[in-house]
């Protein structure tokens, strides 16, 4: 019997279909020749590697799931995977597809009216539209239910006057997709770029998704018609059901930071002579080493069936808090023990390990943080919110 | 204008093998495959031809191959390939080069291409033969290490890697063979969307007889050639260190080089 793939170890792949295989495999080709060579640079020089977004389209990973409109039309096993392989590459290059999919084509698709869907679906998915999605404010994004920001009804019109805060793709968007409170609850509206009143602004010295852009988004007295707003959106039950496809996207994404760290501290630790042997021939580092190998195969074992049931249609949304919450974590902490096995080096982005452990901090922050879906599986156990 | 490539499915160049019991094959269980790579590369320049055309062309992929090159097959649909031919009956399975370009020469047969592509070598065996003599059985012109092809007026001009880092330009008459070296053209990412139309697309199953082939030509009937052992290579790596002044070390290395290694 042959030893098991140190990345996969009870062969989680064997599970795909032939298909998600092929797709797969279109995307680490990609990552490899194309992400992988410019990314350390990208987070140094703190730049969204834009040259990349046509051939993120041409591969056709902007709506992987979704269906007409220029989406894929695959399932969500697949969206999966193309999360997996992109944040193998960097945590920022995942967040931007998973902002403009899951965050921007999702809720369009699924609250918009034809004409929204008809204008700005298929440039997206040719990624000749971008988008971003603003949920989060200065005050409090754990608890968006008392967001301030609001649209008044003038005639026809609304009017916006508040502000978003952390933002991801806020300067590069050409749609944003905006939660607003209103006298009647909570309505999402696009504003488009070069809106009367709407200023988007970069936030500046990040530490963590360099290649990422992270914006601030200011709404004074913006004015949209009626028609820009998505019809079937109803109260904070709507953008939360779109944070559910992100992280959904994200409990895979991490798979792949944490298995990157962990190819790179097998090769370095098998290298490495230290005391007349390699690292790896030291226990303390083979425990390092099996526990992450351990905690990587449970988080794969977990994203697919997470994904199995969610193209059963029978996902629930603190099943992806679990998921999230437990995948998020493991790469987090892979990324920690790779950069301290890298010893001295590993400081530098002349590895990985660093690059993806400052992206996994924002990781482990947005979409919910850690203790939030620890607080939503809370909640489904003992049918109690303890927010 | 009609394309046939012709495509092997052989195991990952980062596969890890081990041979069987008798000592003449792998042990496919835990194998993976993809398609050989200068096929990929003899596929990409199909496209590259159909795509420059009047938009009559059409590219078929053809491979001679079990059941599980069904998967080599759906990757060449997936990158672009209109149909696909499958030759997974097992009487055309563990042929030599010589009957498994007899079933080809069949197959172009039928179809009728203008142009076959081929890999110049598959990574497995690598014998390197299939496309030559392909174009033999079919009395057609065969090229070996393509570097360059451009199809006009019923004619191929047909660039060929020769040593030194030479090429050279020929004019071929079509119909034509040609061997793909790899690297002649960037290999295009497959797309989600490809991987999504493949499943649409026809695969043909052809038996022996519905290509008029008999069992002795063909398959493991039909090889004259037989392998009568496998062997995975003996490492021989010696680590000498060279000791002395720099001077006097660089000239011993130099020397060592020349005669030993002779690399200089
Ligand atoms: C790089 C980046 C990109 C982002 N992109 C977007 C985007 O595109 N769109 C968008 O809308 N938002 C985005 N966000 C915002 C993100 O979702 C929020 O940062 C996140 O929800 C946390 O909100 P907060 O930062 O206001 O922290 P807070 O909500 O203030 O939380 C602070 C701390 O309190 C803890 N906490 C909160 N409630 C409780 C409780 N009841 N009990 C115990 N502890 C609690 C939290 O876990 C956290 O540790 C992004 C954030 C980052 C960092």
């Amino acid at each position: 019997m042959a030893s098991p793939h140190p990345l996969d170890f009870f062969d989680v792949r064997s599970l795909l279909s032939d298909e998600e295989q092929a797709v797969q495999d279109a995307v680490a080709r990609f990552v490899d020749e194309r992400v992988i060579p410019i990314i350390g640079e990208c987070f140094e020089a703190d730049r969204f590697p834009m040259e990349l977004v046509p051939q993120l389209a041409e591969l056709g990973l902007f709506g992987v799931s979704m269906e007409g409109y220029g989406g894929a039309g695959m399932n969500s096993v697949c969206y999966g995977l193309v999360c997996q392989e992109l944040e193998r590459g960097d945590s920022g290059l995942r967040s931007f597809v998973s902002v403009q999919s899951s965050l921007c084509m999702f809720p369009i698709r699924r609250y918009g009216s034809e004409e929204q869907r008809r204008r700005w679906l298929p440039e997206m998915a040719a990624g000749r539209a971008l988008g971003c999605f603003g949920l989060t404010e200065p005050d409090g994004g754990s608890d968006p239910g008392t967001m301030k920001t609001h649209a008044r009804r003038d005639g026809s019109d609304w009017v916006i006057n508040g502000a978003k805060m952390w933002i991801t793709n806020g300067t590069l968007a050409d749609v944003a997709v905006v939660w607003a409170n209103t006298d009647d609850g909570v309505k999402g509206f696009l504003v488009e770029r070069g809106a009367k009143g709407y200023v988007a602004r970069d936030i500046k010295r990040k530490m963590s998704l360099r290649a990422s852009v992270t914006s601030e988004l200011f709404f004074d007295d913006v004015r949209v018609p009626e028609a820009a707003r998505l019809p079937d959106a109803i109260g904070l039950a709507a953008p939360l059901s779109c944070l559910t496809q992100a992280r959904y996207g994200i409990a895979w994404g991490v798979l792949g930071a944490a298995s990157a760290c962990l190819a790179e501290a097998l090769e370095f630790a098998g290298t490495r002579v230290l005391f007349g042997r390699p690292l790896s021939h030291t226990q303390t580092i083979q425990r390092r080493l099996a526990d992450m190998a351990r905690r990587l195969t449970a988080g794969r074992l977990l994203a697919l069936q997470l994904g199995r049931l969610k193209d059963q249609g029978r996902m629930h949304h603190s099943q992806v808090s679990l998921a999230k919450w437990n995948n998020v974590r493991l790469a987090l902490d892979a990324a920690r023990e790779t950069r301290d096995i890298l010893g001295g080096g590993g400081i530098t982005l002349d590895h990985h390990a660093i690059r993806h452990m400052l992206n996994l901090e924002s990781v482990i922050t947005y979409e919910g943080t850690e203790t939030i879906h620890e607080l939503v599986v809370g909640r489904e156990l003992t049918g109690t919110a303890a927010f | 204008m009609k394309i046939l490539v012709a495509i092997k499915q052989v195991p990952d160049k980062n596969a890890r093998l081990v041979l069987d019991s008798a000592g003449q094959g792998i042990v496919e269980t835990d194998v993976t495959w993809e398609i050989n790579e200068s096929d990929r590369y003899a596929l990409e320049s199909a496209l590259r031809i159909k795509e420059a055309g009047d938009g009559s062309g059409e590219v078929v992929a053809v491979t001679v191959g079990p059941e599980r090159a069904r998967k080599a097959i759906s990757s060449a649909l997936a990158m672009g390939a209109d149909r696909a031919i499958h030759l997974a009956d097992p009487d055309f399975q563990n042929g030599d080069p010589l009957s498994v370009a007899r079933v080809l020469a069949a197959v172009v047969r039928k179809e009728e291409p203008q142009l076959v592509l081929c890999g110049t070598r598959s990574d497995d065996a690598g014998y390197g033969e299939t496309p030559i003599l392909l174009g033999g059985l079919l009395g057609w012109p065969a090229v070996f290490l393509t570097m360059g092809i451009e199809v006009a007026d019923g004619r191929v001009k047909v660039v060929r890697e020769l040593e030194a880092a030479r090429q050279e330009l020929s004019s071929i008459a079509l119909p034509a063979v040609l061997a793909v070296q790899s690297g002649i053209h960037e290999v295009r990412y497959t797309s989600l969307k490809g991987i999504m139309a493949a499943k649409k697309k026809t695969v043909d199953q052809l038996t022996p007889t519905e290509l008029g082939l008999s069992r002795e030509k063909i398959g493991r009937f039909g090889s004259r050639l037989q392998v009568l052992d496998l062997a995975p290579p003996v490492k021989k790596s010696k680590c000498e260190f060279i000791e002395g002044k720099p001077g006097d070390a660089a000239a011993a290395l130099v020397d060592r080089l020349r005669r030993d290694a002779k690399v200089l």
